[in-house]
C-alpha cells in the first residue's frame, strides 16, 4: 500500500517531524503542515474528552480515519508523543483485509525507531524539531517494507 | 540495554518471587522477561565498570558527596525522560495511568528489562502515596566497596533519577531516594518513591521550552 505522509507531534501538539514518501502525497508549505498537525492534535484531545471512558488518558484517541481518497492511522504514546501516517485508498494500491493491523504495526515500528534514533541522540532536545539523517534513512526502509507487503 | 544475568542465586530468588506474586504481578513479570529477551544486552562487567568510572569522575569533579548524589540524580533524570518512550515502545506495557500502577510496572517490568534485576514492591504507606522497591542484587555495584570517607555516597543514585524522570513523563512528580543499600551494609537495597503531585494533562508544563 502506498504510504504517503508521516507526521510526528510532541505532547503540546507541535509538529516536530514530517516526511512525504509518495508522489501522490500533497505538497504543502511547512507552515501548512504545522497547521494540519496542530489541528489534528486538537481533534485528538476533543475525541479523548468525548470518550465515554471517564479517564481521558485511557482512551487512545483517534486510531484510524477513512476518507474516499486516503486513510489515516494514528497513535499516541503514554508519554504524549503522537504519530500519524496517511496512505492510499486507491483500489489498485489500497490495503486489503488485515491492513489496519499492518499500519498499526508500521506506527509501532516507527515509534521504536524514534526511541532508538532520536531519543538516544544526546544532542537531541526533547520536543524540538527532529533532524536526523540516520532516522530518515531507517524510516525509508520501514516505508519500503510496508509498501512491499501491501502490493 | 539489559545486563546479562548471573545465574545461581539470582535464579532461585526469581523463582521464589515468581511463586509468591499474584496474577497481575505475574503478568508484569512475564512482560519484563520478554522485553529483557528481546533487547540488546551488554555484559554485566562492562556496565559495572563503566558506571563505576562515571561515579569516580563525578566525585573528582564535585567537592561534596551531597553534590555528587545530586549530580547522579540529575544525570539519571535526563536519561529517564528519554527512556520512558523507549520503555513503552519495547516493553509491551501500553499505559501507566496511576501512581499505584506505576509501582508494579517500574519494579516488575522496568527493573527486569533494563537491569535484569528481580525487584518487588512493598511498604505502601496508608494513603497509597509512597512505596518502596526492594531488590537484593545491584548490577551497578557488583564490584563496589564503599570507602569510609564516602559513606554518605548514594552510589546508584542514577537509578533514582531515571525513575523520577520516566515517571515525570507520565505526569507523576515523585521524590525518589535510596533508603537502604547493600553497599552500606544493609541486607537489601530499598528505593523509596513518594508521590509529590500529579500534573494535569490539559496544561503542558513545558509549553514554553
Amino acid at each position: 500500500m502506498g504510504v504517503q505522509s508521516f507526521f510526528v507531534l510532541n505532547k503540546a501538539g507541535g509538529l516536530i517531524m514530517q516526511r512525504s514518501y509518495s508522489d501522490r502525497a500533497p505538497r504543502l508549505t511547512q507552515n501548512d503542515y504545522i497547521h494540519l498537525a496542530s489541528t489534528f492534535h486538537s481533534m485528538q484531545l476533543l475525541v479523548r474528552e468525548l470518550s465515554p471512558v471517564s479517564n481521558a488518558r485511557e482512551c487512545g484517541g483517534i486510531a484510524r480515519m477513512e476518507a474516499t481518497t486516503f486513510r489515516l492511522y494514528a497513535m499516541i504514546a503514554a508519554t504524549g508523543v503522537e504519530m500519524f501516517v496517511t496512505c492510499d485508498a486507491n483500489p489498485a494500491t489500497a490495503p486489503a483485509a488485515g491492513a489496519h493491523d499492518r499500519m498499526a504495526d508500521f506506527l509501532k515500528e516507527a515509534y521504536i525507531s524514534y526511541t532508538d534514533y532520536v531519543l538516544k541522540n544526546p544532542f537531541y532536545e526533547i520536543d524540538m524539531p527532529i533532524k536526523s539523517e540516520p532516522w530518515d534513512a531507517h524510516l525509508i526502509k520501514i516505508v519500503d517494507k510496508y509498501n512491499r507487503v501491501g502490493s | 540495554m539489559a545486563v546479562a544475568g548471573l545465574k545461581g542465586k539470582r535464579q532461585r530468588v526469581k523463582e521464589a518471587a515468581g511463586a509468591l506474586s499474584m496474577s497481575k504481578g505475574g503478568n508484569m513479570q512475564k512482560l519484563g522477561e520478554l522485553a529483557l529477551q528481546k533487547g540488546e544486552r551488554v555484559p554485566v562487567e562492562l556496565l559495572a565498570l563503566t558506571y563505576g568510572s562515571l561515579v569516580r569522575q563525578v566525585i573528582a569533579d564535585y567537592e561534596s558527596i551531597e553534590e555528587v548524589n545530586k549530580q547522579l540524580d540529575l544525570m539519571g533524570y535526563n536519561i529517564g525522560v528519554r527512556l520512558a518512550d523507549d520503555f513503552f515502545a519495547k516493553s509491551g506495557v501500553s499505559d501507566c495511568r496511576s501512581f499505584q500502577d506505576s509501582a508494579e510496572i517500574v519494579a516488575k517490568v522496568g527493573f527486569k528489562m533494563y537491569l535484569n534485576v528481580q525487584a518487588s514492591v512493598d511498604l505502601w504507606n496508608a494513603d497509597n502515596t509512597a512505596y518502596s522497591i526492594l531488590f537484593d542484587e545491584n548490577p551497578l555495584a557488583e564490584f563496589t566497596e564503599l570507602p569510609e570517607e564516602y559513606a554518605q555516597l548514594s552510589f546508584s543514585n542514577l537509578v533514582c533519577g531515571v525513575i523520577r524522570g520516566a515517571l515525570e513523563m507520565l505526569l507523576l512528580v515523585v521524590k525518589c531516594e535510596f533508603v537502604r543499600s547493600t553497599l552500606q551494609g544493609n541486607e537489601m537495597n530499598e528505593i523509596r518513591i513518594s508521590l509529590v503531585e500529579m500534573l494535569r494533562e490539559s496544561a503542558p508544563e513545558d509549553d514554553e521550552d
